[in-house]
């Protein structure tokens, strides 16, 4: 290691040059012209194929499954979902539908039931804003063929997830933990349709949950995807209250002070004595 | 006159290099942009007819059932020993302040570990340990010995269930609070190291106390049992 003044002062200054940098180009890399897509398929008991711009993107796609994450080229794309055997998309059993995907954004493309047990598909946007350390984000999607329904902890509606339609979203940070009671009910009630179950909401990560299937067929299930990467850091560390070492640095630096005064002082009547002696 | 301007030199290199072991944490590297989210939950890709994007010429797309992943690794560090300076300290898994900073445990003779962080034997990121310099109602705390680490000096952490870690310290910082680096110090990606926190720096009672935070960093050296 170098060893001159400059090297910490320099070391100070490209860090702080630096740390911005990267943090703007690792910005520029999120706004290329790419869009995120995820799709998960919720219609229960039908294996499909689904093809994006007339292309097959996943074979023998099976119920419950989720695909992706994709990255795709910003703009509009056709999601076309057809039977497994399906020679190609120009028979789809849902779609085709056209999406337009904003760069950077990340998606999740949902087939699934309609309210009257009918197969349909939705484009969610999924939430990748950053979350506060500590927290992670929760996010519950309707894609089932039901009525409204409350997201139930502990045998209680929680305020931001009730009255939850068909095919709509909701979410919330939350702090960070799992949740050991977790259910869903039609609005209003307390009796769970789903659950109840354990949910980890995970730090810095959006997760994400799908009710689907269907009330009337007795199928209803909970589907889980997660988008992790999200998490800020804590603002800093305030690890002390005291000053109990910050006085024997300044005194150090004190003493530093008083020993190159006496240095230069004893080197001067040692230089005078010398002088005089020589004379 | 010029063997005074030369023994002032001097004692300002001496001075100067005081810190000059210091390295910022800039020099091991582990500065590293936050990198764009993705969606990474426990994959299963599928063993037969691997899905593709395209018509075989794209890359192939992750399948995977939609399940929550089984909760990470449950082993967390519960004693963090440096034996250069006498440090063996109890960790406490800690999170964050209402004002968003890194918890501490007020026993200043305890430690916290960062639990919204790495943990030991991660692949990436920091394993963060905290810890009080003082009190006023308590007095020094056992982060205090921090101030006196040296570079390429080891640094042990004890996880549940028994496990070692070894690390050398590869770098000693002083950095003010108010530019702290606080994605390089508590991040979860970039390399995987060890990072040790407390106060330090001029003590400044009507601007907070202490200005800076003394930051350790310590790179793995491997896992023992």
């Amino acid at each position: 290691m170098r060893r001159s003044l400059a090297t910490p002062v320099m070391g100070v200054i490209a860090s702080l040059v630096a740390v911005p940098a990267l943090l703007f180009s690792a910005g520029s890399a999120r706004a290329a012209d790419s869009a995120t897509l995820s799709v998960f398929h919720g219609v229960p008991g039908v294996t499909v194929d689904v093809y994006l711009d007339d292309k097959k993107a996943i074979d023998n796609f099976e119920p419950g499954m989720m695909a992706g994450p994709l990255s795709v080229p910003a703009g509009k794309h056709v999601i076309a979902i057809t039977a497994a055997d399906a020679a190609d998309a120009s028979k789809p059993i849902i779609g085709p539908v056209t999406v337009t995907l904003a760069a950077g954004d990340n998606y999740t493309a949902v087939a699934h039931l309609t309210v009257d047990g009918k197969p349909t598909a939705t484009l969610f946007t999924d939430d990748t804003a950053s979350i506060a350390a500590g927290q992670g984000r929760l996010t519950v999607r309707h894609t089932a063929a039901a009525p409204a329904v409350d997201l139930l902890v502990g045998g209680k509606a929680v305020a931001g997830f009730t009255n939850l339609t068909n095919p709509n979203d909701a979410a919330a940070d939350l702090p960070a933990g799992t949740l050991n009671d977790v259910a869903v009910a039609a609005t209003g009630t307390t009796s769970p349709v789903i659950g109840p179950t354990k949910l980890t909401v995970a730090a810095g990560a959006n997760t994400i949950v799908y009710a689907w299937g269907s009330l009337a067929d007795n199928n209803l299930k909970v589907a889980v995807q997660t988008i992790n990467g999200l998490g800020s850091s804590p603002s800093g560390a305030n690890a002390g209250d005291a000053g109990l070492v910050a006085p024997s640095q300044q005194s150090f630096s004190t003493l530093s002070l008083v020993a190159l005064v006496a240095a230069l002082l004893g080197l001067g009547f040692f230089g005078r004595r010398l002088s005089l002696s020589r004379n | 006159m010029a063997c005074l301007a030369v023994l002032i030199v001097v004692l300002v290199q001496l001075a100067a290099s005081r810190h000059d072991s210091i390295a910022l944490p800039t020099s091991v590297g582990s500065i590293e942009p936050t990198p764009a989210p993705t969606t990474a939950p426990g994959l299963l890709p599928r063993s037969s007819s691997s899905p593709q994007l395209g018509s075989g010429s794209g890359p192939d797309v992750p399948v995977y059932r939609a399940v929550q992943a089984t909760p990470p690794n449950p082993a967390r560090p519960v004693q963090l020993m440096i034996p250069s300076v006498d440090l063996a300290v109890a960790v406490d898994p800690v999170g964050v302040t209402p004002d968003g900073s890194v918890d501490i445990p007020s026993d200043v003779r305890r430690a916290g570990w960062y639990r919204f962080g790495s943990v030991p034997g991660d692949a990436t990121g920091a394993v963060v340990v905290v810890g009080h310099v003082d009190s006023k109602t308590q007095g020094l705390g056992r982060f205090a010995s921090l101030a006196t680490v040296s570079v390429g000096e080891a640094v042990r952490v004890t996880v549940t269930g028994g496990q070692t870690y070894d690390h050398r310290v590869v770098a000693r910082s002083l950095l003010s609070k108010r530019s702290l680096p606080v994605d390089q110090i508590f991040g979860s990606t970039g390399r995987p190291r060890l990072t040790l926190i407390t106060c330090g720096g001029p003590y400044i009672r009507s601007q907070g106390g202490y200005q800076d935070n003394l930051v350790i960093t310590a790179v793995p050296i491997g896992a023992s049992s």
